[in-house]
């Protein structure tokens, strides 16, 4: 029996010595995440969490744009295959999950600045203010395409503390999420003039602020730039008429108080320092660069439309240089040419074989892997306001910001040009001479004094501002298509499927109708490709 | 499908029935004893060629009358050879049988790896030989199971030998935690792992779990515990049940001995779609898809010469095959005409070779068995193949009499070169499937350059411009397939070593100590080599990884059982023990960024940009236990097991981490008790309750951020460092899944054993089920970890088995398995009374389990009909119509869950030839193979002809000024229009309630019909995509020939054998034409298996092999 003893008791302190408690605590947490955080690491977790969609990578273009908003707004060529007009489920599902997972991270970062001290939170402000005017620049992108979306309620998942019951978000009203964004707005842009930062502050958001810096009259600019081109949005809109006649007036009113982005000095945008940092339009160049893969599509995506071409042809454009490059076998040699819309499919695919069509240029676009990620730039600042002073009746000002615009235009795509490390184009750019310019202002097809009607006119800035966003900001560029009908694009009819012209909108993914069931139920009815957004009324 | 079933079970019965018989003169005695030695109880004795006969009792003796010598005496228990002896003179004669399933004196590996005899377990076990496994030379030991375990249900992955095997046993006991059931090796947990290749764009090679490094040649056997009693002890992971696998020894040999055997097959792509070969790519001219002629070809001027092409597109609804010449995408002219066989130059013909050669000794106080197995596999994928070279050691050392050890070592060192790549494109993309005027050959030709640089198209850059390709039509997709798979170079290099000791100590009379210290212990490398796909001047391409990878478990338990005869009737026996394990993996990447900078240099140094890319993983788990048993043994009929396991895991919250698992079990073997009818020789009843669980995988409950490192973005010299929220959420709070199951079985032997019947019932409830729930982006994560409910499984198992026919130089076996298995979503704490587990192609399809429904109901959206019950046909207005599909209804078309499954087989042996005959089929169990019906709706399978002229149905029609088909007997229409003959007629009502008579090219209905996506989308009729997957399938068949003595002598063999097999050679039945029953299996996940059939094709295999003993 003592044997006996003795074995249980060697069995039991072999048992006890074997694992222990803290062994097991040990193994529980992953090694590779954290499980704790700061308000200034989650912002810039924020701004970072869609960079894909802000730059120009492969993904976005390959499988959202190249399919939806490029040949939607004839910035490329439109090759007329069956059912180009529904936009794709990846398409649809990428931009959605992209949106809600860079929500999630701004509401997890407004949870943890809530929990700050009051003292903290005045400190930290700045970070607040500037987290949510990127967030509804985003917000803004997405109502454009979807219209109503769930969002006051959205992305509470961890505020909720896992209660995904508690969490499945109601969709709020389009014009409403607007109006509170404007609202916002206009409240960050007085107390963006009166902000103070702490030297502790104003260090570390240098770092973390990868867009500003933590410059405050940028993120000024910034906010003003982006309430002029909302409320510019929404301007066809009856119940917003008044505001943005006043909105806007006060802004240009007091450019000391309201800045804008003006000049190109002023660009909102996000510049590439490191290639082979997470700010990036990724690492891989020439033939490899992560735009140019995405842009060119299957084959020819990257090719130039003739509507486009055509316009920049006749009026001597001088960015058709830095924009585009002839194809090699275009005849005559060197000439831009563009793909006719109009053609069937078999003739389509014929001619963009033959090499004879211009493409996007690669040196400074498609492979200049220095392409700052545009947010907001001092063209399309100029050409809204211009519009504001066509409505408003002060012509002289409508002139001088539209020619304003052309000019920012033209210089900024010269500029891309000169930053690009790229030299798969090898004709040297010659930069646009003042005397080019004024002679494009000029041209018959551009010049403002030789539009006969305030509509000529609307569709002349229509036309800078669609060559200004071209392939570089799709969301905006087709949103003003949408809204002005201008330039007015013909689209062969697509008798294949339930879709025959481009659509209004983009619609719910599946994923939210499948699980977020109940909420949808309430924006079901109006969920098709051709429901117009509010703001599209013409 | 139940008819055949019935039926054969019928004529089976039938022949057992057949011949019984008697006789007698002078008595013999005699003993039957297994290969361990053990006696066999109730083996059938018979005298050769006479009805004489009798039964061994307990102990293995039999007595029985022999009239004259020379007469031959044949024993034989299911499950074991039979063995014949001559009768001499001598009185006593022992007879020793070999190979062991299904016989009731059995012992059995039971869970810890106790061995038990088979009388006593009162749960469902079933034991499968080494003959079995590796009769057919199958490349993995659970390709052999396939309808040899009643209640298991296989499906391997098509690829070859290094695609992965699901197995499933009585149902599904967790929605989306693992199903495969715990494998333990000589007393091992294995390392199986997971893998999924639903993902294409995730990792387009197609891998596979761990099971199938395990060498078939050195297994002994396999037991399957399929009860949450039977695997109770190993409390954790056993819900899906336990698969113990022996390896061999030399136990039951004497001396010393060498094996060898040597094998050759040969696989082939097999049941592939049944494609049309009497049209190219097009559609109706009249419809204008296409920029077309009147023909419906396109045109293209090559040196000044007008030819005809192909339209470019995918679908093929285009001109019939006329034999005259056409400028093809490659450049060549050649006549328009069918190109048969044009998949094969996409695959290659795999040839396989195993060799195996085994010593073993057996001396006083040590045994041992040392095995080398060399394989050689290919896989069906262009340039695909597995080398592999496996040793096995297991020795068995007594030091005196108390003190035992045993020692196991298999290494397994493996290099696979260029895993097969998935199909994927080639089925599931329009832009890879291939038309009737198509080749492989021809991609095989001009996937690259002749400078090697990969294929250009239309104008784009190219050193040799003059090979751009041009014509239209080809496949981007099969170019870059075949670029892929012939340029992109992956070696992955694997050492295997699955190791253990174990100790045995007899302490004093009836104590016993075993203590055990194992490993399962992998080290890996791998190196993947990119070509340069563009020249330099145009930039970097191409890539050069190397990665490693290691994985460890060092598992440990320490037994002490205490055995006690109370007094001659009962025995008791009580153990004690505790296990720990211990898990961890690393693994480290780093590889090029940006491309090479000097062409096909593979080496990091050529990285374009000179910081790399490089990852790391590591993951850590520690598991232990206590575990408890007792046994209760009265007078060997009667016995009474209670189990019960306290397990400890660091993958749940440390503050509430610790579970407990018990489990009871009784068999009564009333047979020897109760008096019953004469032809019952044993009879046995048993029952068993017990609980398992199943823990959340390492860090799936953790709520954490991923940390990121931006860079320096401009503010001098700090780093941009971020945080974000992961987008599976996870829970501190989870409980682990609980299954509690409650067993009845039967056994029964009758008849003198000559028929064995096995009957068990099960009902389980599955608690707590662990879901990463999916749940809508919109609330901040994509998902979150949760306890989501109740799941129900219940269902019957039946194996009967025995010898149909016995005669002098004649024996037919048979046996047939069956079980059925139900299941059903109980209850759900989610808020909702239904789960969702995927959504196909923009609610097209949903897959979902509803409160009171067997998991995996498959919905889609119904057509809608009008107020008079009318299908509304919807017009587009152009004259194309299709069906209107009711976008706001979610109709159930099926259910994936598997009804049934089983095996029937058949086993002759004729003089020194037998033949083993082996069938598995699957009742039930839809699934929805989208890329098969894409096919369809691209016009390439034969059900797409339908309609396209008068031959196949189509009605005679002309087009009117706005594009609406009418029907015509004319051969004009009224003002000179073209008459079609392709039309069909879609019969209801137009939205305004008229009943449609506008006839449309039957090209139309296939293209919309079996088109993508859902209401949002098209009116494609998903809900015919969804479909019954049952089958019966010619799984194995097996010719072997032992050659005489008299020449194995020659070569000094005791045993020369040679034999031929096939393997998946047809099917008697099967409800899907266009696929292999098993091609949708895509990973070890149920919802894995049913929708995707784009990974590789089914193969057939052929081959021979030789066996020989010295």
């Amino acid at each position: 029996m003592k044997k006996i003893f003795l074995i249980i008791a060697v069995i039991s302190a072999a048992g006890f010595s074997s694992c222990t408690k803290k062994q097991f605590a040990d193994a529980y947490p992953n090694p590779s995440k954290v499980s704790t955080t700061t308000v200034e690491k989650q912002y810039a977790g924020f701004l970072s969490s869609d960079l894909g969609y802000t730059m120009y990578q492969y993904w976005n273009y390959f499988v959202v744009m190249q399919n939806t908003f490029l040949p939607w707004s004839q910035t490329d060529a439109l090759i007329n295959t069956p059912g180009r007009y529904v936009p794709g489920a990846a398409a649809i599902g990428t931009k959605w999950s992209t949106y809600y997972a860079s929500l999630a991270q701004y509401k997890e970062f407004v949870r943890l600045y809530n929990a700050l001290s009051p003292d903290d939170q005045k400190a930290k402000r700045i970070y607040y203010i500037s987290a949510t005017i990127y967030f509804y620049d985003k917000t803004q992108k997405m109502v454009d395409l979807f219209g109503s979306i769930p969002w006051s309620g959205a992305g509470l998942l961890g505020t909720n503390k896992g209660d995904y019951v508690k969490s499945e978000p109601k969709y709020d009203d389009a014009a409403t999420i607007y109006t509170t964004m404007l609202d916002d707005l206009k409240g960050f842009s007085d107390e963006l003039n009166t902000i103070q930062l702490t030297p502790a502050v104003t260090t570390i958001i240098n770092t973390q602020d990868f867009i500003n810096h933590g410059d405050i009259t940028k993120w000024e600019k910034y906010c003003n730039s982006l309430r002029v081109r909302m409320l510019t949005r929404v301007s066809g809109v009856a119940s917003f008429q008044s505001r943005v006649s006043s909105e806007i007036a006060a802004i240009v009113a007091n450019p000391t108080s309201y800045p804008l982005v003006l000049t190109n000095a002023d660009n909102i945008q996000i510049k590439v320092l490191d290639p082979t940092t997470g700010v990036s339009n990724g690492s891989g160049t020439g033939a490899g660069a992560s735009f140019y893969t995405g842009l060119i599509g299957w084959g020819n995506a990257d090719r130039a439309g003739k509507v486009m071409i055509d316009s920049m042809n006749n009026n001597g454009d001088p960015r058709i240089r830095s924009m585009f490059e002839p194809g090699d076998s275009a005849k005559p040699a060197g000439t831009y040419i563009g793909l006719d819309p109009s053609l069937d499919n078999t003739t389509g695919t014929a001619i963009a074989n033959s090499g004879v069509l211009a493409r996007y240029n690669r040196s400074t676009l498609s492979q200049n892997i220095y392409i700052p990620g545009m947010i907001i730039n001092a063209a399309e600042v100029n050409f809204l306001l211009s519009e504001y002073y066509l409505n408003a009746g002060n012509d002289a000002s409508a002139r001088s910001a539209y020619e304003a615009g052309i000019n920012q235009s033209i210089q900024y795509y010269y500029w891309l040009r000169t930053i690009s490390n790229d030299a798969t184009n090898t004709a040297s750019l010659i930069a646009p001479t003042t005397a080019e310019i004024n002679a494009y202002i000029a041209s018959n097809g551009v010049a403002w004094e030789n539009a006969n009607s305030t509509a000529e006119k609307l569709n002349r800035l229509a036309i800078q501002k669609w060559i200004n966003y071209n392939v570089l900001e799709p969301d905006e560029c087709w949103a003003e298509i949408r809204r002005l009908k201008l330039p007015a694009l013909n689209f062969v009819a697509d008798n294949s499927g339930l879709q025959s012209v481009p659509p209004n909108r983009w619609v719910i993914p599946s994923d939210e109708i499948t699980y977020n069931s109940t909420n949808y139920a309430a924006v079901a009815a109006n969920d098709k490709l051709s429901t117009k957004i509010f703001w599209d009324v013409k | 499908m139940k008819k055949i079933t019935q039926k054969l079970l019928l004529s089976t019965f039938l022949c057992f029935c057949a011949a019984i018989s008697f006789a007698q003169q002078r008595e013999i005695t005699g003993t039957v004893k297994d290969n361990n030695g053990t006696p066999v109880a109730n083996a059938s004795v018979i005298v050769k060629g006479t009805k004489n006969g009798t039964a061994t009792n307990s102990d293995g003796n039999f007595t029985i009358p022999v009239t004259g010598s020379n007469q031959v005496i044949v024993v034989s228990s299911v499950g074991y050879k039979p063995s014949q002896i001559t009768v001499g003179q001598n009185g006593h004669l022992v007879f020793t049988l070999e190979g062991g399933t299904g016989a009731m004196q059995e012992v059995v590996v039971t869970a810890l790896g106790i061995k038990q005899q088979k009388r006593s377990l009162g749960y469902a076990t079933t034991t499968v030989s080494a003959d079995e496994i590796t009769k057919t030379a199958p490349t993995n030991f659970a390709a052999a199971l396939y309808g040899k375990v009643p209640g298991m249900r296989i499906a391997s992955a098509p690829g070859g030998s290094t695609s992965g095997v699901a197995i499933q046993l009585r149902g599904i006991s967790s929605i989306t935690g693992r199903t495969q059931p715990l494998i333990v090796m000589d007393g091992i947990p294995i390392h199986d792992g997971t893998f999924d290749n639903t993902n294409y764009w995730g990792d387009q090679r197609l891998r596979s779990n761990g099971l199938t490094d395990l060498n078939p040649d050195d297994i002994e056997s396999i037991t399957v515990l399929k009860g949450a009693s039977a695997a109770a002890l190993y409390g954790s992971e056993a819900t899906n049940g336990v698969i113990l696998i022996t390896t061999k020894s030399a136990k039951g040999k004497k001396g010393f001995n060498v094996d060898y055997n040597s094998t050759y097959f040969q696989d082939r792509v097999a049941y592939l779609p049944q494609f049309q070969n009497v049209r190219g790519t097009g559609f109706n001219p009249g419809y204008g898809i296409y920029g077309s002629d009147a023909d419906g070809f396109a045109h293209y001027t090559l040196d000044g010469t007008d030819y005809r092409t192909m339209v470019a597109g995918s679908l093929s609804f285009g001109p019939v095959f006329d034999g005259k010449p056409i400028l093809s995408w490659d450049g060549v002219v050649r006549p328009y005409s069918a190109q048969k066989n044009n998949w094969a130059a996409l695959f290659q013909h795999s040839n396989n070779t195993v060799n195996n050669l085994a010593f073993s000794n057996v001396s006083e106080n040590s045994s041992t068995r040392f095995s080398v197995t060399q394989n050689h596999y290919e896989g069906t994928s262009l340039g695909s193949k597995n080398d592999r070279v496996a040793i096995n050691l297991n020795s068995t050392y007594k030091f005196g009499s108390k003190f035992r050890l045993n020692v196991i070592a298999n290494d397994i060192w493996q290099k696979v070169h260029n895993r097969p790549y998935s199909d994927d494109r080639l089925i599931n993309n329009f832009s890879g499937m291939m038309s009737a005027f198509d080749n492989g050959a021809w991609y095989q030709n001009k996937y690259k350059t002749s400078l090697g640089y990969k294929y250009v198209t239309g104008s784009n850059q190219s050193l040799t411009p003059n090979e751009n390709l041009k014509f239209g039509n080809h496949r981007n997709d099969l170019l870059d397939y075949m670029w892929n798979v012939k340029t992109n170079n992956l070696d992955e290099y694997n050492n295997r070593l699955i190791a253990s000791a174990t100790a045995f100590y007899d302490i004093t009379k009836g104590l016993e100590l075993r203590g055990r210290i194992s490993t399962d212990w992998t080290s890996g490398k791998n190196e993947s080599k990119n070509s340069s796909s563009i020249p330099l001047v145009y930039g970097y391409s191409g890539s050069y990884g190397i990665g490693t990878n290691n994985y460890a478990i060092l598992y440990g338990d320490l037994l002490l059982t205490y055995t006690k005869n109370i007094n001659d009737d009962l025995t008791l026996k009580v153990m004690g023990g505790y296990t720990a394990d211990k898990e961890s993996s690393y693994s480290t990447s780093v590889s090029t960024n940006g491309g090479l900078t000097t062409e096909n240099r593979f080496d990091l140094t050529s990285s374009a940009n000179p910081q790399y890319y490089s990852g790391s993983n590591r993951s850590y788990i520690t598991k232990d236990a206590y575990i408890g048993t007792i046994n209760a043994n009265y007078k060997n009929y009667l016995f009474v097991e209670g189990t019960v396991r306290s397990d400890r895991t660091s993958t749940m919250n440390p503050l509430q981490n610790s579970f407990i698992y018990p489990s009871v079990n009784g068999s009564f073997v009333f047979s020897d008790v109760l008096k019953l009818p004469a032809f019952v020789n044993m009879a046995k009843l048993r029952g068993s309750w017990g609980i398992v669980g199943n823990y959340p995988g390492a860090y799936a409950a953790n709520v954490a951020y991923n940390l990121g490192n931006l860079g320096n973005q401009g503010s001098g010299s700090s780093t941009l460092i971020s945080t974000v929220t992961t987008g599976q959420y996870g829970n501190d709070n989870i409980r682990p899944e609980k299954k509690h199951e409650i067993e009845f079985g039967l056994e029964a032997g009758f008849l003198n054993n000559r028929v064995n019947l096995d009957l068990a019932y099960y009902n389980n409830k599955v608690v707590d089920m662990i879901l990463p729930l999916q749940i809508s982006q919109s609330t901040g994560a994509g998902s979150i970890l949760s306890n989501v409910g109740t799941l129900r499984n219940y269902g019957l198992e039946v194996a009967l088995n025995g010898t149909a026919v016995q005669r002098r130089n004649f024996t037919w076996e048979t046996g047939v398995n069956f079980s059925f298995n139900n299941n059903k979503i109980e209850k759900l704490t989610t808020g909702s009374n239904e789960l969702i587990h995927a959504d196909y192609d923009g609610n097209a399809a949903v897959l979902k389990s509803v409160v009171g429904q067997p998991v995996g109901d498959f919905y889609a959206h119904p057509i809608k009909t009008d107020s008079k019950g009318q299908p509304i046909v919807n017009d587009y207005g152009d004259g194309t119509l299709d069906y209107q599909l009711d976008g706001s209804k979610l109709v159930k078309y099926g259910n994936s869950q598997v009804k049934a499954v089983g095996g029937f087989y058949n086993s002759f042996s004729y003089k020194s030839f037998s033949l083993e005959v082996y069938t598995d089929f699957r009742i039930g169990g839809y699934v929805m193979p989208t890329g098969l019906n894409w096919l369809t709706g691209r016009g390439l399978t034969k059900e797409s002809l339908n309609g396209m002229d008068k031959a196949h149905g189509g009605l005679s029609y002309y087009l009117d000024s706005k594009g609406y088909g009418v029907q015509t007997n004319g051969t004009t229409g009224p003002n000179g229009e073209k008459v079609y003959n392709d039309g069909m007629l879609l019969k209801g009502n137009l939205p305004d309630g008229t009943a449609n008579t506008h006839i449309e090219s039957s090209s139309v209905y296939y293209w919309y019909v079996y088109n993508w996506g859902g209401p949002q989308y098209s009116n494609s009729e998903y809900f015919k995509y969804i479909v019954k997957n049952s089958y019966w399938k010619m799984r194995e068949v097996s010719l072997t020939y032992n050659l005489p003595l008299s020449i194995a002598k020659k070569i000094k063999a005791n045993k020369l054998q040679v034999s031929i097999f096939g393997r998946n050679l047809f099917y008697l039945y099967r409800t899907i034409k266009n696929m292999d029953a098993e091609q949708l299996t895509a990973g070890l996940q149920w919802n894995s298996s049913l929708t995707d059939a784009g990974t590789n094709f089914a193969t057939r295999t052929f081959g021979a092999s030789i066996k020989a003993s010295f």
